[in-house]
């Protein structure tokens, strides 16, 4: 018997309520993601040799129906509080301060890339997909790919040392705080 | 940055990239492990939202029956040692003294010390019955065997004789005798037994009464033991047969074995009796 994607997905569970976990703040809304998720290949279910990588295709699936989801609700806004894991044992405003300026640099330097590469970005940092199949995906070669990824690095790292803010302070910040 | 460092960073730390990302992956995954969402609600909660061929959701079914079974390869093993434990709680004054039991007979069998314990505690018990049974602790055992041809045929019976030569000749045996003066034969007694053989008693009995007792065993091939708690001490008789003998320390009685060709004769004489008269008085 032929080994079917819903097979998969229902043999990884954990590994999709964890990623589920990346997105959505409770309990109730992971169990939701996954459901849908769940439903949607089982809808149009097909033979798991057919993906390359099913993990990563279902990580892909979630985070684009979290986005459409944020889109929908318009009055939901993400602030710093929000985020979970970031600040329950820190009193160090100082590293907070730290932490917020990495942050804000890389966000804004990702939100300058073209939206297509931004969405390559995440299918390969943040999915797991390949370099060739996120460039077949997007539309360009593999080397260009890995080029313009190299490039977004550098550029990150200038902006960060202009802010006075060393590479090893950004993972001593980033790694300390959650 | 190295490719690798700053994969592995945005991996871990997603929220860098984007607010869309609350959780780190370390967190996220610890976060997740509290939903109790299982495959089969999964499907199950599908089923009642979607209208697809039983097919789909048989090959489903069966792959988490699959999934299943190969979690659990020893379930029954599980289950057994489940139900066990179960039993062991209500029934545990029986299951303490089934263990006590058991660990009794491991120390008593097993352990070096318990079977010395053992040994010592069987021998005092055997000496009370010291008239009836007269077992004492074997300080040298010495086996001597013999096979001699079945009698066949034979039945218990004690016979009687007057003289040694109707003996003879009912049998065919050539008993050993005593010839020493002072002494008369006064019992010449057959036995008959399916398992020892032919037994003949001699008892010979002198004027101040003491008194000494052949007995000769034609056996059926059952090996003969003989012990004595004292030292024994070898000897010839004859014409060189070897006879081995002891004087016990507590009674003085005096107890001899010799093993001839076709029988085992045993020899022995109250305290007083000259054993060594005895000896060289024997004839056959």
């Amino acid at each position: 018997m032929e080994k079917m994607l819903s097979d998969v997905l229902l043999e990884n569970l954990d590994f999709i309520k964890a990623k589920a976990a990346t997105l959505v703040r409770s309990i109730a809304d992971i169990e939701d993601l996954t459901q849908d998720l769940a439903e949607k290949v089982l809808k149009n279910d097909v033979p798991a040799s057919n993906i390359e990588r099913p993990l990563a295709y279902f990580s892909k699936i979630m985070r684009n129906q979290r986005f459409d989801d944020l889109k929908a609700q318009k009055h939901e806004s993400i602030t710093p509080i929000e985020r979970i894991d970031l600040y329950s044992a820190i009193e160090d405003v100082e590293s907070i301060a730290e932490y917020n300026r990495v942050r804000t640099i890389v966000q804004k330097e990702f939100a300058s890339l073209a939206p297509e590469m931004q969405e390559a970005f995440l299918m390969v940092y943040y999915d797991g997909f390949s370099l060739d199949e996120t460039a077949k995906k997007v539309g360009v070669e593999s080397n260009t790919l890995s080029q313009r990824f190299r490039r977004f690095r550098q550029r990150l790292t200038k902006k960060l040392n202009a802010e006075s803010i060393t590479i090893s302070m950004v993972l001593m910040i980033v790694m300390n705080l959650g | 940055m190295t490719e690798h460092k700053f994969r592995k960073l945005l991996q871990e730390k997603p929220y860098l990239i984007s607010d869309m990302f609350l959780r780190s992956k370390t967190s996220a995954e610890e976060f997740a492990a509290a939903s109790t969402l299982t495959p089969e609600q999964v499907l199950c909660r599908a089923k009642q939202h979607l209208d697809l061929p039983d097919a789909v959701w048989e090959h489903a079914q069966n792959m988490l029956s699959r999934r299943q079974q190969r979690k659990q390869p020893y379930r029954h093993l599980y289950e057994w040692i489940e139900t066990t434990i179960k039993k062991i709680r209500i029934r545990w004054r029986q299951a303490l003294v089934y263990i006590a039991i058991i660990l009794a007979l491991v120390f008593f069998t097993l352990i070096p010390a318990g079977r010395t314990l053992a040994q010592g505690a069987f021998n005092y018990v055997m000496n009370v019955f010291q008239n009836h049974v007269r077992i004492s602790e074997q300080n040298h055992m010495d086996n001597y065997s013999i096979d001699s041809n079945s009698i066949d045929n034979i039945e218990a019976s004690v016979v009687q004789y007057g003289e040694i030569e109707e003996f003879i000749s009912a049998t065919g045996y050539y008993p050993i005798y005593l010839s020493m003066p002072g002494y008369e034969c006064s019992t010449i007694s057959q036995e008959n037994d399916p398992i020892d053989g032919v037994s003949l008693r001699t008892v010979y009995i002198s004027s101040d009464n003491e008194s000494v007792v052949l007995v000769q065993s034609w056996h059926t091939g059952n090996t003969i033991d003989m012990g004595s708690n004292t030292d024994y001490i070898e000897t010839s008789i004859l014409d060189g047969q070897q006879f081995v003998y002891s004087v016990d320390a507590i009674d003085g009685i005096y107890d001899g074995v010799c093993i001839l060709s076709d029988s085992v004769l045993f020899v022995s004489a109250s305290q007083n009796v000259d054993y060594e008269r005895v000896i060289s008085a024997l004839q056959q």
